[in-house]
């Protein structure tokens, strides 16, 4: 009896969260739990009824308990909360911009930490005035690299040291080298632009002087 | 317009292949070879109108002439388009080599379909008409690439719904140029060379 009891509490409890868990589940998934958490918490009381009216068999309590682990789950996701507070860490602002002047605006920026140089630490993009700023929480060299759709590449560099992690040293810390690595001068970009009208016209010529051989 | 590498799915690839290798092998036959200087010509055009960028916002597109290449060159646009893609991802890194199938086939079908609609209608007597229809012409090119360009990401991957609608926004703007070129270019074409809309 106490089984019985305890099982349909079980499960007007584990429906009861499952009711939330749409936010985290896919839909498919809930109704698939829950029609199983159904059956079972309705099929195990006469299952122990049946086989143990005094203890809970070994089965029993197996099923309870994967019952508590998905109830446990769903709550957890429900406790899962936002919020937010103001960091006194220290902000590195650059300001990216092309040879001529032009705000690198809305370009793609991927920070890269001293403690791994392959796998960006942050990224996202510039804002209107090509600004981008992190916050390091490690000393060493940090690599901010800017890239837009043509290729252009700018690449800052900032030695972080510990006296600005600690907040001590009040200097203003800035890129030691700004390249740009675009592989795209106005000279190349002509030249290859050349290069292509000159392979189109030899294909016409080529396939012009194979006609007029033929004819 | 132009599909990056790796962003498609292989079976959006080897669609856009069997497409375009089929519509270029329309295109060679039905090309005329004493036309021949002519086609290389627009493609050049269509080749060195990607590097020029407009800027629309925060992002920036660049010039395609889709519906200007279609109107002139009809079946033809399909191997002259293909080979200035193929330049275009060699030597700019504008698409790729691989997604060069799909790219072919997104940018000459609207082409091809705005030369069968349009290509009478723009040879008119009228001049205001044969104007606006330059310019309908153009602008549809435009919206007709992006959706192709959306059905292709839909292919590769549901997830890519969101962006195909994104791109296609972002083409509006493009499309308004696209008409005001193309009708500036066929106005100009009937006064000075009409012998290229023959």
């Amino acid at each position: 009896m106490t089984a019985r009891i305890f099982t349909e509490l079980m499960l007007i409890f584990s429906l009861f969260s499952f009711s939330y868990a749409h936010r985290y589940f896919s839909l498919k998934a809930i109704a698939f739990v829950k029609a199983l958490a159904a059956l079972v918490c309705v099929c195990s009381p006469s299952y122990v009824h049946a086989h143990s009216s005094r203890h809970f068999s070994l089965k029993a309590i197996a099923i309870f308990l994967a019952l508590v682990i998905l109830v446990s789950l769903c709550s957890v996701s429900y406790a899962h909360g936002t919020g937010y507070r103001h960091s006194s860490l220290r902000a590195i602002a650059l300001e990216f911009s092309y040879s001529t002047g032009e705000a690198m605006s809305y370009r793609e920026a991927r920070v890269y930490s001293p403690s791994d140089e392959k796998f960006a630490a942050q990224s996202g993009r510039t804002d209107e005035y090509g600004r981008f700023a992190f916050v390091p929480n490690v000393k060493g060299e940090w690599r901010v690299i800017v890239r837009d759709e043509e290729g252009h590449q700018c690449e800052a560099k900032i030695n972080i040291t510990d006296e600005f992690l600690s907040g001590n040293q009040n200097l203003t810390v800035q890129a030691d080298s700004v390249n740009d690595s675009g592989n795209d001068s106005g000279n190349e970009i002509f030249i290859r632009a050349l290069l292509g009208v000159s392979v189109i016209f030899n294909i016409a010529l080529v396939i012009r002087r194979r006609h007029n051989a033929q004819q | 317009m132009h599909n990056s590498e790796g962003v498609l799915s292989g079976t959006a690839l080897i669609a856009g292949w069997a497409g375009s290798i089929t519509c270029t092998a329309i295109g060679l036959k039905k090309t005329d070879t004493n036309k021949i200087v002519r086609t290389a010509l627009i493609s050049s055009a269509f080749f060195l109108a990607s590097l020029v960028n407009i800027r629309i916002g925060p992002s920036s597109t660049h010039l395609s002439l889709l519906a200007p290449v279609g109107l002139i060159l009809g079946w033809s646009a399909f191997p002259a388009m293909l080979i200035a893609l193929f330049l275009q991802a060699i030597l700019f890194h504008f698409g790729g080599l691989l997604v060069l199938g799909a790219n072919t086939f997104i940018m000459g079908l609207p082409a091809l379909i705005v030369y069968i609609i349009f290509g009478k209608m723009i040879r008119s007597e009228n001049k205001i008409f044969s104007g606006v229809m330059a310019f309908i012409a153009g602008s549809l090119a435009i919206i007709m690439a992006a959706c192709l360009a959306g059905v292709f990401l839909g292919i590769s991957d549901r997830n890519f719904i969101e962006a195909a609608k994104l791109l296609f926004y972002a083409h509006i703007p493009l499309a308004l140029i696209e008409g005001a070129v193309t009708s500036f270019m066929i106005m100009f074409l009937r006064k000075t060379a009409p012998e290229f809309l023959s």
